[in-house]
């Protein structure tokens, strides 16, 4: 197995969100500006990172019937790691963030990748793993937070785009993050679909 | 045996070490956090009594067989000395609950409110903590004369409660947000006792309108005792 190839799976052929189709919820929810998807990709990916890290190394012990329950105590043990640590040191972004931070625990990517890979991988294949998800995970929450934040709250980066012109509301509400996913999908499948002919 | 043995020891043990890592994390966080909601608390009070000095901090009022609890403070005004008060409220918004501090004048007129906690949906009803920017994204990377002072301003959300009369129902208008440069907007909503809702989250807007409105009764009873006592405290001198 090839390790750039891991990360790059993790972003192309095998992204979490666009190819595998989990981790929606985050996705939809904290994607209404950049500097909230940014942050939510480094909780998540700190905790797939160590999940997977460390759900490698336990894989011989854990007998298979009880490792749902084993892999959620990991799980739940950095997120609530990651979520002191953001109270203590960066409360504007557990503020922002909210209930968001604890849900990571039921993120679907990273029970998903510590299920489908950490399990039956290498320590440092699962961690490289965690890395290409992560990425994957990350990049399309900012290209989705990109458009939802200009369109929905005429602002990038939190800075105002053209003082005084109203922002379209349903950009910033759910709806708003189905549309810029579908689109994405049909952006990726027409790339894809281009690549074969 | 082996079967209910093993898993059983398996995930005791997992378990053992995950509480260890927390309670170590926990120890080091803890400190920082309980600083950090004390200073927001201290920060909040300055914020909604705005120029007077606190005097008497955590006192209780039973009504009702429920405390009541608020903090009074002072402000010399010509010859005479007023007093404010301030005091925690909350209700339950769109998720979780919504805390926020209120100082009000004798005269029920808002000095100020400062949301100290909320869950809302990031984007929408968490804007209520937002902070409006007079900079704009080109003014900021390109340097552009429209740029900002880049002076931090109040949340516009909890900016407009002031000057408002807690003794009249507080109206919701759907103007978009609020800036305090909007003159005639600020004087409309003065005038009718409203506030602006966010946009696309009316339902903080009323939670935060209705958090105040529930300790309107308790409040009026609060500043005619404690005037009383201020009263018969200047007979006695």
């Amino acid at each position: 197995m090839n390790l750039l190839r891991l990360i790059t799976d993790g972003i192309w052929k095998k992204n979490p969100i666009l190819v595998i189709g989990i981790g929606m919820c985050p996705t939809l929810a904290v994607s209404t500006s950049i500097s909230n998807a940014l942050w939510m990709t480094l909780a998540a990916t700190f905790v797939l990172i160590m999940s997977n890290i460390l759900v490698s190394m336990i894989k011989g012990i854990v007998p298979s019937h009880i490792r749902i329950p084993i892999f959620i105590t990991i799980i739940a043990t950095f997120v609530i790691v990651v979520e002191l640590t953001l109270k203590a040191f960066q409360p504007d972004v557990d503020k922002a963030l909210g209930i968001f931070i604890p849900l990571i625990v039921v993120n679907c990517i990273i029970l998903g990748r510590a299920e489908d890979f950490a399990s039956k991988n290498s320590v440092l294949y699962s961690a490289i793993d965690g890395i290409g998800m992560g990425l994957g995970f990350g990049l399309t929450l900012t290209v989705l937070a990109f458009f939802r934040e200009i369109l929905g709250a005429n602002k990038l980066l939190g800075y105002t785009l053209i003082p005084g012109m109203e922002p379209s509301l349903v950009m910033i509400m759910a709806p708003g993050a189905f549309f810029t996913l579908a689109f994405m999908l049909w952006g990726m499948n027409a790339i894809k679909s281009r690549g074969k002919r | 045996m082996q079967t209910i043995l093993k898993p059983t020891l398996i995930i005791a043990l997992i378990a053992f070490a995950a509480s260890m890592a927390l309670s170590h994390i926990n120890k080091v966080t803890l400190q920082r956090i309980k600083e950090r909601e004390l200073q927001k608390k201290e920060e909040a009070l300055k914020i909604v009594l705005p120029g007077y000095t606190i005097v008497e901090k955590d006192k209780v009022l039973q009504v009702e067989g429920k405390d009541f609890r608020y903090s009074r403070a002072e402000k010399q005004v010509d010859k005479d000395v007023v007093s404010a008060y301030a005091f925690e409220t909350e209700k339950a918004g769109y998720s979780g609950l919504i805390k926020s501090v209120i100082g009000v004048d004798e005269n029920m007129k808002i000095l100020g409110m400062a949301i100290i906690q909320q869950s809302e949906t990031p984007g929408l009803g968490a804007r209520s903590v937002e902070i409006a920017s007079k900079e704009t994204f080109f003014g900021h990377f390109f340097g552009s004369s429209a740029a900002g002072t880049g002076e931090v301003l109040a949340p516009w959300f909890q900016e407009q409660f002031k000057g408002l009369d807690l003794s009249r129902k507080i109206g919701i208008m759907k103007k978009g947000e609020w800036r305090s440069e909007n003159e005639a907007l600020k004087k409309e909503l003065l005038e009718s006792n409203s506030v602006s809702a966010i946009t696309g989250a009316t339902i903080t807007t009323k939670a935060v309108r209705d958090s105040l409105e529930i300790k309107t009764e308790i409040l009026k009873k609060l500043i005619q005792m404690e005037t009383e006592k201020r009263k018969e405290d200047k007979k006695k001198k």
